[in-house]
């Protein structure tokens, strides 16, 4: 790694206030993000990961207090002006969401949303900007894009209509990219189509990556590092390799096991007990304490980082040994 | 159910579906009849949501249903269960032709299949406590012998909730509360047999092992059958004894678990399995299949698969492939099959 890397996140809280008190919904989230690095960002609904992001790209309603530092190129992205913001997304970071009928407008031609996004980072000719439309619809394996470019978003397949918010993402090519469970709505062979291509541009173009998901698989064979959010906290991040083989907080060690596979055929899954707790009534200390079987009274204080910001995690009684 | 069929259904399997077909579409009026005739109007589009399936499904085996969406999984799920009549063609419940089954006898059998569905905050009335959603159906069959709440009760437990809660409705609960809130409303009428359609879908990781883990607790306990739908391959290998692979509209494979993930024989099960989504470090291509699901207002002739398919030949964009036992218990329908064999 560079000394300096592309994306560096300090001790970033997000609170919202609410009618209950204030709601931590990330809490000193710690993260490097080094050029064309691929980072799974694991974690179950209502784990933080999207709102995490979200406050990077500033995104959150006013009513949300970010907390923390955002350095993208040695820039504070919490200090800077709307103005800069709007410059940089978009153009240096992009982001791909889970449901592309919401991100494009239904009234809108296809072509005419793409030469919008271009003309709000760049001055080029209509003609030119069409043309660089049609190489991107190209590009993320859109069929005939010339004219597919007059068509509207509900003429597309749910596919096809994830390809276009890839293509419309990739058009500046921006340094990062933030995909928020960018194929959860998709079928299985249709997420594979649309994973290949995005790994294909993004190795292509050297863009980095942050994948949002709860699925631990699609990670397992996309990332380079991946980390394992609970209750708004990073508990466990590493090289993905590392984490699967041997993960060291309980939570990813369960969640890893408690995924269907051949081998867990006939036999039960292993389970971790209880549900979520809400950001309300986060437990004091380690917030997974209370499902977790390794729990002890030390465990009532909150767990600092153990390891340095690329492999830490955050547990008083880690797993030693790798798993089965 | 109190009634003496227990004799029964040790060789006649539980569920028999026999050239199966289930269309969607208007039905053209008189004047819309005359002008289609007359050549001035278009046919109304028809969707062929499946297309002759033959279904069996024994006591006491879990069934897995593989599709992508739009392949007639739900349809066929839903036709299964009961909900559905087919367009053509026979169900057949216990060996009973259910088309022929009245009165009490129909009764019996559309309570003994019973489906959970995709969606659990959608398939709970929001306006009803969880114990009257849970009583509701066994009340007006008449199933409840002595007091309401300990039979509401007994079945919640059953079904992991704790019964204490039951006074609550259905917006307080988070969606693995309320997928065990389904999964007691269907018990509660005393099936025999459950379609589940997706119904761990929806839910987190964590939870979706939890639930899993409850179902296979209950084939134990209570004897059940399944037909289990879903497009998640590895949760229909997990908990599947026999798995039948659906392409638009048509079971184009049928195996034992073990043998369709070891030996895929249809081209399209070959693909789909390759995408089966596991825990495997270390970066990996994702090899994609080609295309996509085509329309089933308008499904290609011959083989459904033929446009996607890399071994497509001059036969299969004429011809529909039979389905072959190409192995005991493993049926699929490919000719390339046929050209082996010769």
């Amino acid at each position: 790694m560079t000394e300096d890397p592309l994306l560096k996140i300090r001790d970033l809280s997000v609170a919202f206030r609410t009618s209950l008190g204030a709601a931590e919904a990330v809490s000193g989230v710690d993260l490097d993000l080094a050029d064309g690095e691929v980072l799974g960002l694991v974690g179950e609904s209502g784990s933080g990961k999207s709102v995490a992001m979200k406050a990077i790209m500033g995104l959150l309603p006013p009513r949300a207090e970010t907390t923390g530092a955002v350095h993208f190129r040695g820039r504070d992205l919490l200090q800077a002006s709307e103005r800069e913001m709007r410059r940089l997304r978009g153009g240096r970071i992009a982001m791909v969401f889970q449901d592309p009928m919401m991100t494009l407008n239904p009234v809108l031609r296809i072509g005419t949303q793409m030469t919008e996004a271009l003309h709000a980072h760049e001055r080029m000719s209509s003609a030119a900007a069409r043309e660089r439309a049609r190489d991107a619809l190209g590009l993320v394996g859109i069929p005939s894009p010339e004219e597919r470019l007059d068509a509207y978003p509900h003429q597309f397949s749910g596919g096809m209509r994830q390809r276009v918010a890839i293509a419309i993402a990739l058009l500046h090519r921006p340094d990062l990219i933030i995909a928020d469970e960018p194929t959860t709505a998709l079928d299985v062979t249709i997420q594979a189509q649309i994973i290949s291509e995005f790994q294909k541009l993004t190795e292509d173009q050297g863009t980095a990556v942050i994948w949002i998901t709860h699925d631990l698989a699609i990670v397992s064979g996309l990332a380079d590092r991946i980390a394992v959010m609970y209750g708004g906290r990073i508990v466990e991040t590493g090289n993905i390799e590392d984490v699967l083989v041997a993960p060291k907080h309980p939570y990813t060690h369960g969640l890893i096991r408690s995924v269907p596979s051949q081998n867990s055929r006939g036999h039960r899954l292993a389970q971790i007990p209880g549900v979520t707790p809400s950001l309300a009534r986060m437990p004091e200390g380690c917030a997974f304490r209370t499902r977790c079987e390794r729990a002890t009274e030390a465990c009532t204080a909150r767990p600092g980082r153990f390891g340095d910001v690329l492999t830490y995690h955050r547990c008083f009684h880690p797993h030693e040994e790798a798993l089965v | 159910m109190t009634m003496a069929e227990t004799a029964a259904g040790t060789s006649t399997p539980l569920l028999e579906l026999r050239q199966v077909s289930c269309r969607f579409g208007a039905r053209p009026d008189l004047a819309a009849r005359i002008a289609i005739a007359l050549g001035a109007a278009k046919p109304f589009p028809i969707i062929h949501a499946l297309d002759e399936v033959d279904l069996t499904i024994r006591k006491g085996e879990v069934l897995g249903l593989v599709g992508e969406s739009g392949c007639g999984k739900s349809t066929l799920g839903r036709i299964a269960a009961g909900i559905l009549p087919p367009s053509v063609g026979q169900v057949f419940w216990k060996g009973e032709d259910r088309a022929t089954l009245r009165g009490s006898r129909q009764r019996d059998a559309d309570l003994e299949a019973q489906m959970i569905f995709q969606n659990p905050m959608a398939a709970l009335n929001p306006r009803m406590t969880v114990e009257k959603l849970v009583a509701e159906a066994p009340s007006i069959h008449g199933l409840i012998k002595g007091s309401t709440s300990s039979y509401v009760d007994d079945y919640l437990t059953k079904a992991g909730f704790d019964p204490a809660m039951k006074k609550r409705l259905p917006h307080q609960f988070s969606g693995g509360q309320r997928a065990r809130v389904n999964i007691a409303r269907a018990l509660a009428v005393q099936p025999d047999f459950l379609v589940c359609d997706e119904s761990v879908a929806a839910l987190d990781v964590s939870i979706q092992a939890q639930i899993l883990n409850l179902f296979m607790d209950l084939r134990e306990q209570l004897d059940l059958t399944y037909l289990f739908v879903s497009h998640d391959l590895g949760v229909v290998e997990h908990i599947s004894d026999r798995v039948a692979i659906m392409y638009l509209g048509r079971v184009i494979e049928e195996a034992p678990v073990a043998e369709i993930f070891s030996r895929p024989n249809h081209p399209y099960t070959q693909q789909l399995l390759a995408e089966v989504p596991r825990i495997r470090p270390g970066k990996r291509r994702f090899a994609a299949m080609k295309g996509e699901l085509p329309s089933p207002l308008n499904p290609p002739k011959g083989c459904h698969f033929h446009p996607r398919c890399p071994h497509a030949h001059d036969r299969c964009r004429i011809e529909v492939p039979q389905k072959r036992e190409i192995a005991p218990g493993h049926v699929s329908a490919c000719h390339l099959n046929d050209k082996q064999a010769v």
